[in-house]
Protein backbone atom coordinates (compact mmCIF):
# COMPACT_ATOMS: atom_id res chain seq x y z
CA UNK A 1 0.00 0.00 0.00
CA UNK A 2 2.75 2.43 0.99
CA UNK A 3 4.74 1.51 -2.06
CA UNK A 4 1.65 1.96 -4.18
CA UNK A 5 0.97 5.37 -2.65
CA UNK A 6 4.58 6.42 -3.20
CA UNK A 7 4.48 5.16 -6.77
CA UNK A 8 1.20 6.99 -7.43
CA UNK A 9 2.68 10.25 -6.10
CA UNK A 10 5.80 9.69 -8.19
CA UNK A 11 3.72 9.06 -11.30
CA UNK A 12 1.59 12.11 -10.60
CA UNK A 13 4.74 14.19 -10.13
CA UNK A 14 6.20 12.94 -13.40
CA UNK A 15 2.91 13.55 -15.17
CA UNK A 16 2.83 17.10 -13.81
CA UNK A 17 6.43 17.68 -14.89
CA UNK A 18 5.75 16.27 -18.35
CA UNK A 19 2.53 18.24 -18.45
CA UNK A 20 4.52 21.43 -18.00
CA UNK A 21 6.79 20.49 -20.87
CA UNK A 22 4.53 19.09 -23.54
CA UNK A 23 2.18 22.00 -24.32
CA UNK A 24 5.08 24.26 -25.23
CA UNK A 25 5.01 24.56 -29.00
CA UNK A 26 8.45 24.48 -30.54
CA UNK A 27 7.33 25.87 -33.84
CA UNK A 28 4.59 26.43 -36.32
CA UNK A 29 3.42 25.05 -39.60
CA UNK A 30 1.74 27.57 -41.83
CA UNK A 31 -0.26 26.26 -44.74
CA UNK A 32 -2.06 27.58 -47.79
CA UNK A 33 -4.81 25.64 -49.48
CA UNK A 34 -5.75 26.66 -53.01
CA UNK A 35 -8.83 25.22 -54.69
CA UNK A 36 -9.66 25.43 -58.36
CA UNK A 37 -13.38 25.36 -57.61
CA UNK A 38 -15.58 25.82 -54.57
CA UNK A 39 -13.79 24.40 -51.52
CA UNK A 40 -15.40 21.80 -49.28
CA UNK A 41 -17.12 23.00 -46.12
CA UNK A 42 -14.52 21.69 -43.71
CA UNK A 43 -11.14 20.02 -43.44
CA UNK A 44 -8.86 18.59 -40.77
CA UNK A 45 -5.13 19.27 -40.49
CA UNK A 46 -3.20 17.28 -37.89
CA UNK A 47 0.15 15.85 -36.95
CA UNK A 48 -0.27 12.11 -37.25
CA UNK A 49 2.76 11.16 -35.15
CA UNK A 50 1.34 12.54 -31.94
CA UNK A 51 -1.00 10.40 -29.88
CA UNK A 52 -1.50 12.44 -26.75
CA UNK A 53 -5.08 13.65 -27.07
CA UNK A 54 -6.99 12.85 -23.91
CA UNK A 55 -9.91 10.44 -24.01
CA UNK A 56 -11.61 12.27 -21.20
CA UNK A 57 -12.20 15.60 -22.90
CA UNK A 58 -15.70 14.57 -24.05
CA UNK A 59 -16.17 16.94 -26.97
CA UNK A 60 -19.67 18.24 -27.70
CA UNK A 61 -21.39 18.33 -31.06
CA UNK A 62 -24.29 20.75 -30.80
CA UNK A 63 -27.33 21.29 -32.99
CA UNK A 64 -29.23 24.52 -33.49
CA UNK A 65 -31.37 26.02 -36.26
CA UNK A 66 -31.45 22.64 -37.96
CA UNK A 67 -27.69 22.59 -38.34
CA UNK A 68 -24.75 21.09 -36.52
CA UNK A 69 -23.03 24.07 -34.94
CA UNK A 70 -19.56 22.55 -35.35
CA UNK A 71 -18.77 21.02 -38.72
CA UNK A 72 -16.41 18.51 -37.09
CA UNK A 73 -15.32 17.22 -33.71
CA UNK A 74 -12.10 15.39 -32.97
CA UNK A 75 -12.19 12.56 -30.44
CA UNK A 76 -9.83 9.61 -29.98
CA UNK A 77 -11.07 6.04 -29.76
CA UNK A 78 -12.44 5.49 -26.25
CA UNK A 79 -13.60 9.09 -25.82
CA UNK A 80 -17.25 9.95 -25.43
CA UNK A 81 -18.88 12.54 -27.65
CA UNK A 82 -21.90 14.42 -26.33
CA UNK A 83 -24.53 15.09 -28.96
CA UNK A 84 -26.36 18.15 -27.67
CA UNK A 85 -29.67 19.35 -29.04
CA UNK A 86 -29.89 23.10 -28.44
CA UNK A 87 -32.57 23.42 -31.08
CA UNK A 88 -36.27 23.81 -30.50
CA UNK A 89 -37.00 20.79 -32.65
CA UNK A 90 -36.30 17.07 -32.36
CA UNK A 91 -33.18 15.69 -33.93
CA UNK A 92 -31.31 12.45 -34.26
CA UNK A 93 -27.67 11.62 -34.81
CA UNK A 94 -26.51 8.52 -36.60
CA UNK A 95 -23.56 7.16 -38.53
CA UNK A 96 -23.34 4.24 -40.89
CA UNK A 97 -19.78 3.94 -42.13
CA UNK A 98 -18.88 0.34 -42.88
CA UNK A 99 -15.23 1.15 -43.73
CA UNK A 100 -14.66 2.69 -40.30
CA UNK A 101 -16.87 0.21 -38.48
CA UNK A 102 -19.05 3.04 -37.21
CA UNK A 103 -22.71 2.17 -36.88
CA UNK A 104 -24.75 3.99 -34.26
CA UNK A 105 -28.07 5.77 -33.90
CA UNK A 106 -28.84 7.77 -30.77
CA UNK A 107 -32.59 7.67 -31.49
CA UNK A 108 -34.89 10.62 -30.99
CA UNK A 109 -33.06 13.51 -29.36
CA UNK A 110 -35.52 15.97 -27.87
CA UNK A 111 -34.79 19.68 -27.51
CA UNK A 112 -32.40 20.22 -24.60
CA UNK A 113 -31.16 16.64 -24.57
CA UNK A 114 -27.53 15.56 -24.38
CA UNK A 115 -26.73 12.01 -25.43
CA UNK A 116 -23.28 10.41 -25.21
CA UNK A 117 -21.75 8.13 -27.77
CA UNK A 118 -18.40 6.41 -27.28
CA UNK A 119 -15.96 6.36 -30.15
CA UNK A 120 -15.68 2.62 -30.67
CA UNK A 121 -14.81 2.51 -34.31
CA UNK A 122 -11.51 2.42 -36.14
CA UNK A 123 -8.73 4.80 -35.20
CA UNK A 124 -7.66 7.59 -37.54
CA UNK A 125 -10.86 7.78 -39.56
CA UNK A 126 -13.26 10.60 -40.33
CA UNK A 127 -16.91 9.58 -40.42
CA UNK A 128 -19.97 11.52 -41.46
CA UNK A 129 -22.81 11.87 -38.99
CA UNK A 130 -26.29 12.98 -39.92
CA UNK A 131 -29.83 13.41 -38.71
CA UNK A 132 -32.44 10.98 -40.00
CA UNK A 133 -35.14 13.61 -39.63
CA UNK A 134 -33.19 16.33 -41.41
CA UNK A 135 -30.87 14.73 -43.98
CA UNK A 136 -29.36 18.06 -44.97
CA UNK A 137 -27.69 18.23 -41.56
CA UNK A 138 -24.23 16.76 -41.62
CA UNK A 139 -21.05 16.93 -39.60
CA UNK A 140 -17.93 14.85 -39.19
CA UNK A 141 -16.28 13.02 -36.32
CA UNK A 142 -12.56 12.38 -36.57
CA UNK A 143 -11.24 9.47 -34.48
CA UNK A 144 -7.86 11.14 -34.24
CA UNK A 145 -5.69 11.19 -31.11
CA UNK A 146 -3.31 13.98 -32.05
CA UNK A 147 -3.19 17.02 -29.80
CA UNK A 148 -1.86 19.02 -32.73
CA UNK A 149 -4.88 19.31 -34.94
CA UNK A 150 -7.01 22.00 -36.42
CA UNK A 151 -10.48 21.85 -37.89
CA UNK A 152 -10.52 24.22 -40.85
CA UNK A 153 -13.87 25.78 -41.72
CA UNK A 154 -13.76 27.08 -45.26
CA UNK A 155 -15.46 30.21 -46.50
CA UNK A 156 -16.85 28.62 -49.64
CA UNK A 157 -16.78 31.89 -51.54
CA UNK A 158 -12.98 31.94 -51.30
CA UNK A 159 -10.62 29.68 -53.21
CA UNK A 160 -7.52 30.29 -51.09
CA UNK A 161 -7.28 29.58 -47.38
CA UNK A 162 -4.48 29.92 -44.87
CA UNK A 163 -4.04 28.10 -41.58
CA UNK A 164 -1.46 27.77 -38.84
CA UNK A 165 -0.74 24.80 -36.64
CA UNK A 166 1.47 25.04 -33.58
CA UNK A 167 3.64 21.95 -33.35
CA UNK A 168 6.48 20.72 -31.11
CA UNK A 169 9.81 19.63 -32.54
CA UNK A 170 8.99 15.97 -31.82
CA UNK A 171 6.39 15.62 -34.60
CA UNK A 172 6.83 15.84 -38.35
CA UNK A 173 4.07 13.87 -40.10
CA UNK A 174 1.41 16.28 -41.32
CA UNK A 175 -1.92 14.99 -42.60
CA UNK A 176 -4.80 16.77 -44.28
CA UNK A 177 -8.28 15.32 -44.60
CA UNK A 178 -10.91 16.88 -46.86
CA UNK A 179 -14.30 15.26 -47.60
CA UNK A 180 -14.22 13.19 -50.81
CA UNK A 181 -10.57 14.08 -51.44
CA UNK A 182 -7.64 11.70 -51.20
CA UNK A 183 -5.87 12.21 -47.85
CA UNK A 184 -2.62 14.12 -47.99
CA UNK A 185 0.41 13.13 -45.90
CA UNK A 186 3.58 15.20 -45.86
CA UNK A 187 6.66 14.69 -43.71
CA UNK A 188 7.98 18.12 -42.92
CA UNK A 189 10.92 19.17 -40.75
CA UNK A 190 11.72 22.59 -39.31
CA UNK A 191 12.90 25.13 -41.85
CA UNK A 192 11.41 23.20 -44.78
CA UNK A 193 8.64 23.81 -47.28
CA UNK A 194 6.49 21.31 -49.13
CA UNK A 195 3.71 21.26 -51.69
CA UNK A 196 1.17 18.59 -52.62
CA UNK A 197 -1.81 18.29 -54.92
CA UNK A 198 -5.39 18.01 -53.71
CA UNK A 199 -6.98 15.14 -55.62
CA UNK A 200 -10.61 14.11 -55.84
CA UNK A 201 -11.78 11.17 -57.96
CA UNK A 202 -8.39 11.09 -59.68
CA UNK A 203 -8.53 14.75 -60.76
CA UNK A 204 -6.49 17.61 -59.38
CA UNK A 205 -8.70 20.15 -57.65
CA UNK A 206 -6.09 22.24 -55.89
CA UNK A 207 -2.87 22.27 -53.91
CA UNK A 208 -1.50 22.66 -50.41
CA UNK A 209 1.72 24.43 -49.54
CA UNK A 210 3.33 24.04 -46.12
CA UNK A 211 6.09 25.99 -44.47
CA UNK A 212 7.57 25.02 -41.10
CA UNK A 213 9.65 27.38 -39.04
CA UNK B 1 -45.20 40.81 -36.40
CA UNK B 2 -48.40 41.61 -38.21
CA UNK B 3 -47.63 43.07 -41.58
CA UNK B 4 -51.14 42.98 -42.88
CA UNK B 5 -52.46 46.16 -41.35
CA UNK B 6 -49.48 48.36 -42.11
CA UNK B 7 -49.36 51.22 -44.58
CA UNK B 8 -46.96 50.59 -47.50
CA UNK B 9 -44.20 52.83 -46.08
CA UNK B 10 -44.43 51.20 -42.69
CA UNK B 11 -44.68 47.81 -44.35
CA UNK B 12 -41.43 48.48 -46.20
CA UNK B 13 -39.67 49.11 -42.91
CA UNK B 14 -41.29 45.97 -41.56
CA UNK B 15 -39.99 43.96 -44.52
CA UNK B 16 -36.48 45.19 -43.80
CA UNK B 17 -36.89 44.27 -40.13
CA UNK B 18 -38.37 40.90 -41.03
CA UNK B 19 -35.53 40.23 -43.45
CA UNK B 20 -33.06 41.07 -40.71
CA UNK B 21 -34.84 38.76 -38.28
CA UNK B 22 -34.83 35.96 -40.82
CA UNK B 23 -31.26 36.63 -41.81
CA UNK B 24 -29.81 36.62 -38.34
CA UNK B 25 -31.85 33.65 -37.31
CA UNK B 26 -34.12 35.00 -34.62
CA UNK B 27 -36.44 32.28 -35.77
CA UNK B 28 -35.04 28.86 -34.96
CA UNK B 29 -35.44 27.44 -38.42
CA UNK B 30 -33.46 28.15 -41.57
CA UNK B 31 -34.95 31.41 -42.88
CA UNK B 32 -37.37 31.57 -45.78
CA UNK B 33 -35.82 33.64 -48.52
CA UNK B 34 -34.93 33.61 -52.18
CA UNK B 35 -32.67 30.64 -52.98
CA UNK B 36 -29.03 31.36 -53.76
CA UNK B 37 -27.55 29.62 -56.83
CA UNK B 38 -24.20 29.59 -55.02
CA UNK B 39 -25.63 27.00 -52.62
CA UNK B 40 -26.37 24.47 -55.37
CA UNK B 41 -24.21 21.39 -54.90
CA UNK B 42 -23.31 20.19 -58.37
CA UNK B 43 -21.74 16.73 -58.70
CA UNK B 44 -17.99 17.19 -58.27
CA UNK B 45 -18.66 20.93 -58.08
CA UNK B 46 -18.92 21.02 -61.87
CA UNK B 47 -21.71 23.19 -63.23
CA UNK B 48 -23.14 21.46 -66.31
CA UNK B 49 -22.48 22.84 -69.76
CA UNK B 50 -25.22 24.31 -71.95
CA UNK B 51 -24.85 21.27 -74.23
CA UNK B 52 -25.44 18.87 -71.35
CA UNK B 53 -28.55 20.78 -70.23
CA UNK B 54 -29.94 20.92 -73.77
CA UNK B 55 -29.34 17.20 -74.23
CA UNK B 56 -31.03 16.48 -70.91
CA UNK B 57 -34.06 18.48 -71.99
CA UNK B 58 -34.45 16.39 -75.15
CA UNK B 59 -34.09 13.17 -73.15
CA UNK B 60 -36.66 14.44 -70.65
CA UNK B 61 -39.25 14.69 -73.42
CA UNK B 62 -38.23 11.56 -75.37
CA UNK B 63 -40.62 8.59 -75.16
CA UNK B 64 -37.77 6.28 -76.15
CA UNK B 65 -37.02 6.26 -72.45
CA UNK B 66 -39.93 3.89 -71.79
CA UNK B 67 -40.18 0.24 -72.82
CA UNK B 68 -43.24 0.75 -75.00
CA UNK B 69 -42.02 4.16 -76.17
CA UNK B 70 -45.27 5.64 -74.94
CA UNK B 71 -44.01 7.67 -71.98
CA UNK B 72 -41.32 10.25 -71.31
CA UNK B 73 -40.27 11.89 -68.04
CA UNK B 74 -42.53 14.78 -69.06
CA UNK B 75 -45.56 12.47 -69.27
CA UNK B 76 -45.75 12.42 -65.48
CA UNK B 77 -43.69 15.51 -64.72
CA UNK B 78 -45.70 17.66 -67.09
CA UNK B 79 -44.43 21.27 -67.16
CA UNK B 80 -47.99 22.46 -67.81
CA UNK B 81 -49.25 20.68 -64.69
CA UNK B 82 -46.71 21.96 -62.19
CA UNK B 83 -44.29 19.23 -63.24
CA UNK B 84 -46.81 16.70 -61.94
CA UNK B 85 -49.63 14.85 -63.64
CA UNK B 86 -52.65 16.10 -61.73
CA UNK B 87 -53.54 12.57 -60.66
CA UNK B 88 -53.87 11.31 -57.12
CA UNK B 89 -51.19 8.71 -57.80
CA UNK B 90 -48.83 8.31 -60.70
CA UNK B 91 -49.65 6.06 -63.64
CA UNK B 92 -47.07 3.75 -65.25
CA UNK B 93 -46.54 3.11 -68.94
CA UNK B 94 -48.64 -0.07 -68.69
CA UNK B 95 -51.47 1.79 -66.99
CA UNK B 96 -50.48 0.60 -63.52
CA UNK B 97 -51.57 2.94 -60.75
CA UNK B 98 -48.46 3.61 -58.70
CA UNK B 99 -48.21 3.79 -54.94
CA UNK B 100 -47.59 7.49 -54.54
CA UNK B 101 -48.31 10.92 -55.96
CA UNK B 102 -45.97 12.26 -58.64
CA UNK B 103 -43.71 14.83 -56.97
CA UNK B 104 -43.04 18.18 -58.60
CA UNK B 105 -39.58 19.15 -59.84
CA UNK B 106 -39.29 22.79 -58.74
CA UNK B 107 -35.94 23.84 -57.28
CA UNK B 108 -34.62 20.31 -56.88
CA UNK B 109 -31.17 21.80 -57.49
CA UNK B 110 -31.04 22.46 -53.75
CA UNK B 111 -32.55 19.16 -52.66
CA UNK B 112 -30.72 16.46 -50.74
CA UNK B 113 -32.52 13.14 -51.11
CA UNK B 114 -35.05 12.21 -53.77
CA UNK B 115 -38.37 10.36 -54.03
CA UNK B 116 -40.97 10.60 -51.26
CA UNK B 117 -38.90 8.13 -49.22
CA UNK B 118 -35.51 9.62 -50.06
CA UNK B 119 -34.18 6.42 -51.59
CA UNK B 120 -32.07 8.24 -54.20
CA UNK B 121 -29.06 10.16 -52.95
CA UNK B 122 -28.67 12.29 -56.06
CA UNK B 123 -30.77 13.73 -58.84
CA UNK B 124 -28.71 11.65 -61.28
CA UNK B 125 -29.67 8.45 -59.45
CA UNK B 126 -33.30 9.56 -59.22
CA UNK B 127 -33.50 10.30 -62.94
CA UNK B 128 -32.65 6.70 -63.81
CA UNK B 129 -35.02 5.14 -61.26
CA UNK B 130 -38.41 5.48 -63.00
CA UNK B 131 -36.92 4.44 -66.35
CA UNK B 132 -35.95 1.06 -64.92
CA UNK B 133 -38.98 0.52 -62.70
CA UNK B 134 -41.14 -2.24 -64.18
CA UNK B 135 -44.32 -0.45 -63.10
CA UNK B 136 -43.23 2.92 -64.42
CA UNK B 137 -41.29 3.29 -67.69
CA UNK B 138 -40.13 -0.32 -67.69
CA UNK B 139 -36.95 -0.14 -69.72
CA UNK B 140 -33.63 -1.73 -68.82
CA UNK B 141 -30.75 0.72 -69.07
CA UNK B 142 -28.67 -1.41 -71.49
CA UNK B 143 -31.67 -1.44 -73.84
CA UNK B 144 -32.05 2.33 -73.48
CA UNK B 145 -28.37 2.88 -74.24
CA UNK B 146 -28.64 0.69 -77.34
CA UNK B 147 -31.71 2.65 -78.47
CA UNK B 148 -30.04 6.01 -78.02
CA UNK B 149 -26.80 4.94 -79.72
CA UNK B 150 -28.83 4.05 -82.81
CA UNK B 151 -30.07 7.64 -83.17
CA UNK B 152 -27.69 9.96 -85.08
CA UNK B 153 -28.85 12.98 -83.07
CA UNK B 154 -27.86 11.33 -79.81
CA UNK B 155 -24.57 10.00 -81.23
CA UNK B 156 -23.61 13.55 -82.15
CA UNK B 157 -24.90 15.38 -79.09
CA UNK B 158 -23.70 12.93 -76.43
CA UNK B 159 -20.23 13.07 -78.02
CA UNK B 160 -20.30 16.87 -77.99
CA UNK B 161 -21.70 17.17 -74.48
CA UNK B 162 -19.43 14.51 -72.95
CA UNK B 163 -16.15 14.60 -74.90
CA UNK B 164 -14.25 13.09 -71.94
CA UNK B 165 -16.56 10.08 -71.63
CA UNK B 166 -15.98 6.87 -73.51
CA UNK B 167 -18.48 5.64 -74.46
CA UNK B 168 -20.36 8.92 -74.57
CA UNK B 169 -23.80 7.32 -74.20
CA UNK B 170 -23.85 5.58 -70.83
CA UNK B 171 -25.89 5.29 -67.64
CA UNK B 172 -23.71 8.00 -66.15
CA UNK B 173 -24.14 10.51 -68.96
CA UNK B 174 -27.87 9.84 -69.41
CA UNK B 175 -28.49 10.40 -65.70
CA UNK B 176 -26.22 13.43 -65.64
CA UNK B 177 -27.88 15.07 -68.65
CA UNK B 178 -31.43 14.62 -67.35
CA UNK B 179 -30.45 15.81 -63.86
CA UNK B 180 -28.62 18.79 -65.35
CA UNK B 181 -31.79 19.86 -67.16
CA UNK B 182 -33.88 19.33 -64.03
CA UNK B 183 -31.51 21.53 -62.01
CA UNK B 184 -32.38 24.42 -64.32
CA UNK B 185 -36.04 24.30 -63.24
CA UNK B 186 -35.64 27.17 -60.84
CA UNK B 187 -38.48 29.28 -59.51
CA UNK B 188 -37.17 32.30 -57.63
CA UNK B 189 -39.19 35.33 -58.65
CA UNK B 190 -42.52 34.78 -56.95
CA UNK B 191 -44.41 37.66 -55.32
CA UNK B 192 -42.83 36.45 -52.05
CA UNK B 193 -39.33 36.97 -53.48
CA UNK B 194 -40.21 40.44 -54.72
CA UNK B 195 -41.76 41.25 -51.35
CA UNK B 196 -38.62 40.13 -49.56
CA UNK B 197 -36.58 42.26 -51.95
CA UNK B 198 -38.50 45.30 -50.73
CA UNK B 199 -41.48 45.53 -53.08
CA UNK B 200 -44.17 45.93 -50.46
CA UNK B 201 -46.92 45.80 -53.06
CA UNK B 202 -45.83 42.40 -54.36
CA UNK B 203 -47.97 40.50 -51.88
CA UNK B 204 -51.63 41.11 -51.04
CA UNK B 205 -52.80 41.95 -47.54
CA UNK B 206 -54.11 38.39 -47.26
CA UNK B 207 -50.76 36.93 -48.27
CA UNK B 208 -48.92 39.15 -45.78
CA UNK B 209 -51.23 38.01 -43.01
CA UNK B 210 -50.71 34.43 -44.18
CA UNK B 211 -46.96 34.85 -44.04
CA UNK B 212 -47.14 35.98 -40.44
CA UNK B 213 -49.26 32.91 -39.64
CA UNK B 214 -46.90 30.65 -41.62
CA UNK B 215 -43.97 31.84 -39.52
CA UNK B 216 -45.91 31.93 -36.27
CA UNK B 217 -49.18 30.57 -35.06
CA UNK B 218 -49.66 27.98 -37.81
CA UNK B 219 -46.14 26.55 -37.32
CA UNK B 220 -45.74 25.69 -41.00
CA UNK B 221 -42.18 26.96 -40.60
CA UNK B 222 -41.37 23.93 -38.42
CA UNK B 223 -40.81 21.88 -41.56
CA UNK B 224 -41.44 24.15 -44.54
CA UNK B 225 -38.43 26.34 -43.97
CA UNK B 226 -35.39 27.54 -45.88
CA UNK B 227 -35.33 29.12 -49.34
CA UNK B 228 -37.43 26.38 -50.87
CA UNK B 229 -39.83 25.97 -47.97
CA UNK B 230 -38.62 22.49 -47.08
CA UNK B 231 -36.33 21.19 -44.37
CA UNK B 232 -35.47 18.34 -46.74
CA UNK B 233 -36.54 16.12 -43.88
CA UNK B 234 -38.88 13.20 -43.29
CA UNK B 235 -41.89 13.43 -41.01
CA UNK B 236 -44.92 11.37 -40.11
CA UNK B 237 -47.73 13.85 -40.57
CA UNK B 238 -50.56 11.38 -40.16
CA UNK B 239 -51.39 10.80 -43.80
CA UNK B 240 -50.06 7.26 -44.19
CA UNK B 241 -52.45 4.71 -42.75
CA UNK B 242 -51.89 1.73 -45.06
CA UNK B 243 -48.89 -0.47 -45.79
CA UNK B 244 -46.64 2.34 -46.93
CA UNK B 245 -43.98 2.79 -44.26
CA UNK B 246 -42.31 5.65 -46.11
CA UNK B 247 -38.78 6.45 -45.07
CA UNK B 248 -38.67 3.46 -42.69
CA UNK B 249 -38.55 1.10 -45.67
CA UNK B 250 -35.25 2.72 -46.60
CA UNK B 251 -33.81 3.66 -43.23
CA UNK B 252 -34.87 2.16 -39.91
CA UNK B 253 -35.04 4.46 -36.95
CA UNK B 254 -37.19 5.94 -34.24
CA UNK B 255 -38.19 8.80 -36.48
CA UNK B 256 -38.66 7.25 -39.89
CA UNK B 257 -41.82 5.15 -39.65
CA UNK B 258 -44.51 6.49 -41.97
CA UNK B 259 -42.35 9.54 -42.50
CA UNK B 260 -42.27 11.12 -45.94
CA UNK B 261 -40.18 13.88 -47.41
CA UNK B 262 -41.25 17.46 -46.82
CA UNK B 263 -42.07 18.79 -50.28
CA UNK B 264 -40.89 22.26 -51.19
CA UNK B 265 -43.73 24.76 -51.48
CA UNK B 266 -42.58 26.87 -54.40
CA UNK B 267 -45.39 26.84 -56.97
CA UNK B 268 -47.42 24.71 -54.58
CA UNK B 269 -50.60 26.20 -56.04
CA UNK B 270 -49.79 24.36 -59.28
CA UNK B 271 -48.81 21.00 -57.84
CA UNK B 272 -51.99 19.47 -56.46
CA UNK B 273 -53.27 17.05 -55.43
CA UNK B 274 -51.19 17.05 -52.28
CA UNK B 275 -49.45 14.70 -49.84
CA UNK B 276 -47.40 11.61 -50.74
CA UNK B 277 -50.55 9.74 -51.70
CA UNK B 278 -52.31 12.64 -53.38
CA UNK B 279 -55.16 12.21 -50.95
CA UNK B 280 -55.87 15.92 -50.38
CA UNK B 281 -57.14 17.97 -53.25
CA UNK B 282 -56.86 21.57 -52.11
CA UNK B 283 -54.49 23.71 -50.09
CA UNK B 284 -57.33 24.71 -47.79
CA UNK B 285 -57.91 21.04 -47.00
CA UNK B 286 -54.17 20.57 -46.46
CA UNK B 287 -54.18 23.29 -43.82
CA UNK B 288 -57.23 21.71 -42.19
CA UNK B 289 -55.33 18.40 -42.05
CA UNK B 290 -52.60 20.08 -40.00
CA UNK B 291 -55.24 21.35 -37.60
CA UNK B 292 -57.06 18.02 -37.29
CA UNK B 293 -54.32 15.37 -37.43
CA UNK B 294 -52.47 16.25 -34.20
CA UNK B 295 -55.77 15.95 -32.29
CA UNK B 296 -56.38 12.45 -33.63
CA UNK B 297 -53.03 10.71 -33.32
CA UNK B 298 -50.28 10.79 -30.73
CA UNK B 299 -47.67 9.13 -32.89
CA UNK B 300 -47.02 11.93 -35.32
CA UNK B 301 -43.82 13.88 -35.77
CA UNK B 302 -43.26 16.27 -32.85
CA UNK B 303 -43.15 18.99 -35.49
CA UNK B 304 -46.92 18.54 -35.81
CA UNK B 305 -47.81 20.95 -33.05
CA UNK B 306 -51.44 21.39 -32.10
CA UNK B 307 -52.74 24.51 -33.77
CA UNK B 308 -56.04 26.32 -34.09
CA UNK B 309 -56.85 28.58 -37.01
CA UNK B 310 -60.00 30.41 -37.98
CA UNK B 311 -61.48 29.99 -41.43
CA UNK B 312 -60.14 33.42 -42.39
CA UNK B 313 -56.67 32.50 -41.18
CA UNK B 314 -56.75 29.33 -43.26
CA UNK B 315 -57.59 31.42 -46.32
CA UNK B 316 -54.78 33.82 -45.49
CA UNK B 317 -52.32 30.94 -45.33
CA UNK B 318 -53.50 29.72 -48.71
CA UNK B 319 -53.06 33.25 -50.05
CA UNK B 320 -49.48 33.26 -48.81
CA UNK B 321 -48.82 29.91 -50.49
CA UNK B 322 -50.24 31.44 -53.64
CA UNK B 323 -47.61 34.16 -53.32
CA UNK B 324 -44.97 31.48 -53.85
CA UNK B 325 -46.08 31.11 -57.45
CA UNK B 326 -43.56 31.74 -60.22
CA UNK B 327 -44.38 29.31 -63.04
CA UNK B 328 -41.60 27.97 -65.21
CA UNK B 329 -42.41 27.87 -68.88
CA UNK B 330 -40.73 25.05 -70.75
CA UNK B 331 -41.09 24.80 -74.50
CA UNK B 332 -40.90 21.13 -75.47
CA UNK B 333 -37.90 20.51 -77.70
CA UNK B 334 -37.97 18.75 -81.03
CA UNK B 335 -37.37 15.12 -80.19
CA UNK B 336 -35.32 13.29 -82.87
Amino acid sequence: MVFNAFRRRLLLGCAFFLGLLTPIAAGEISGTLSFEKKPPSVGLAYMADDHGLSKSDNPKLDQKDQQFIQPMVVAPVGAKISFVNSDNTDHNVYAADADAGADFDIGLASPGSEIEQEVTWQDDMVIKVGCKIHPKMRAYVASVDSRYHQVIEFDRTQKTHNFRLEVPASVSVFRLWLPNYEPVEIKIEAGKEATAQLIKKGKIYGSITLKRN
Amino acid sequence: MRLYNLAPATAKAAVVLLSLCLGIGLFAQPPIKTPDPFDIEYPDDEEPSAEQVALGKVLFFDKRLSGKQNMSCASCHNPDLGFGDGFTKGVGSNGTILGRNTPHLYNLAWNTLFFWDGRAASLEEQALGPIQSDVEMNLKLPDLIERLRAVPYYQKHFAEAYPDHQPAVSETTIGHAIASFERTLISDNAPFDRFMAGDTHAMSDEARRGMALFLGKARCINCHNGPNFTDNGFHNIGVSKGDDLGRAAIQKGATTERAFKTPGLRNVLLTGPYMHDGSIGSLEAVVRHYIDAPKQSGTLSPQMEKIELSHLEILDLVAFMGALTDPIEVTPPKVP
